[in-house]
């Protein structure tokens, strides 16, 4: 009976707006990003965001980034992963940075690791969104999980 | 004296009996409650939602000593690539239910992560808890599992000694149609990367006899034997890989390659026109 009131109190609160701040819903988990001015068309809770895979999957990504990564000297390794949202206008924002180390325990990795990281993720274009039936895009989320071994990037896990 | 002894040691093993199956029926019927929260969680709501997490922790507080709400958790945060609370939530599973949940774990690092060493330490684990039994962490048997991992990591020799392992153990228990056609594909791969294109070639044949379109096979069986020399063949087998990648058969076997990737339309292009001469 408990689990069904908190389940009509829940739906209540997805209603009206509020679960945005709420934790483990799609990327709205990690701290909100203020630093960009990055807005979604169709804010929560008026749709149900999906994943947006990458035209050519992790190979594709790995391509693009080996031939711009410059290595870092350091014995650093582990994953670091980097998650945000497409609009409808093909903007990539709320981008959040999570790392974790060969134990997956958090950890931080060299700024050279992560900014050009993060860069290379920021100048990807081929996301590939899809539409609704009548015709305007859906926005939804990214992801690209790095894979670091001694400052160098491994693989793109996806 | 002596019947008064006996007397009260029956009553003492009834009572242990009754307290006993007491306690089981509790556990029986805690269990009960905790997997209708989980399939409240699957039917009523988003996987991640507020509202999933809320009926998972239900479950979790009807019988605490059940592993699988920790594991549907840190299926979600692991996906998000949330992998520091992901673990965690997956490391308490495992401290409940170490049998069924540390192979998952390897599983999980082998193919999504590529943590060959992670995941093969924790096969062996896993493996030192079953000693009678063969297990099949996500669905693959143990010695294939090894293989991809020893793989991986770039052992060639030992990957080949296990998926041999696998394929005798899987033929001799269940036959010869439950192995894992992949296993064949790995071997295959491998002994080309050593060099031993003779043992490579019968495995790709024997793939293709039983599975004509599987897109994989046909590019092994190309650079097989362009490595030997037969051009004509070659070409043959890597353009029906063209052909069925454009018909659009999928190449989703995953760790085919050296790169750990799955094979692509042009790394197949990109043969063909090392074999016809043709750019």
């Amino acid at each position: 009976m408990k689990n069904i009131i908190l389940s009509l109190l829940l739906a209540v609160i997805w209603s009206t707006g509020a679960v945005a701040q709420l934790p483990q819903w799609g990327i709205g988990e990690y701290p909100a990003d203020t630093s960009a001015q990055f807005r979604l068309c169709t804010p929560p809770p008026h749709t149900h965001y999906h994943f947006l895979p990458y035209g050519g999957g992790a190979r594709a990504i790995h391509a693009y980034v080996k031939q711009r990564y410059q290595l870092v000297n350091t014995d650093q390794s582990g994953y670091l992963t980097v998650r945000g949202f497409l609009n409808c206008r093909n903007q990539l924002g709320s981008l959040r940075l999570l790392a974790v180390d060969t134990q997956y325990k958090p950890c931080t990795f060299d700024p050279n690791i992560t900014q050009q990281l993060l860069t290379l993720t920021q100048q990807l274009t081929g996301w590939e969104v899809s539409h609704y039936q009548d015709g305007n895009v859906a926005e939804g989320y990214v992801s690209v999980v790095y894979k670091i071994k001694k400052g160098a990037v491994e693989y793109v896990v996806w | 004296m002596w019947f008064g002894k006996k007397y009260w040691l029956l009553c003492l093993v009834g009572l242990s009996s009754s307290a006993f199956c007491w306690g089981q029926a509790i556990d029986a019927a805690a269990r009960k409650k905790a997997f209708q929260f989980i399939k409240a969680a699957e039917t009523f709501t988003y996987q991640g939602s507020p509202a999933w997490v809320a009926w998972l922790d239900s479950a979790q507080k009807a019988d605490p000593s059940l592993g699988q709400p920790f594991l549907e958790k840190a299926r979600v945060h692991n996906m998000r690539g949330d992998f520091s609370q992901g673990f965690r939530l997956l490391d308490q599973a495992i401290q409940l239910d170490p049998i069924n949940y540390l192979g998952y774990q390897a599983w999980f690092k082998i193919y999504y992560l590529r943590d060959y060493e992670g995941g093969q330490a924790d096969l062996i684990k896993a493996d030192a808890l079953t000693p009678n039994t063969i297990d099949y962490p996500g669905g693959d048997h143990l010695y294939y599992l090894l293989g991809m991992a020893e793989a991986g990591m770039g052992h060639t020799d030992e990957a080949l000694r296990q998926f041999d392992r696998y394929v005798q153990e899987e033929t001799a228990r269940r036959g010869q149609k439950w192995v894992n056609v992949i296993a064949y594909l790995r071997m295959a791969h491998l002994h080309y990367l050593k060099g031993d294109v003779d043992l490579a070639l019968p495995l790709a044949n024997k793939v293709l006899a039983e599975h004509p379109n599987e897109v994989e096979a046909h590019y092994l069986q190309g650079i097989i034997l362009l490595r030997m020399g037969d051009k004509t063949a070659a070409i043959k087998a890597l353009y029906r890989a063209l052909e069925l990648f454009t018909a659009n058969h999928e190449a989703d076997h995953w760790l085919l390659l050296e790169e750990g990737y799955c094979l692509d339309k042009e790394t197949v292009q990109e043969k063909l026109a090392q074999a016809t001469g043709i750019k």
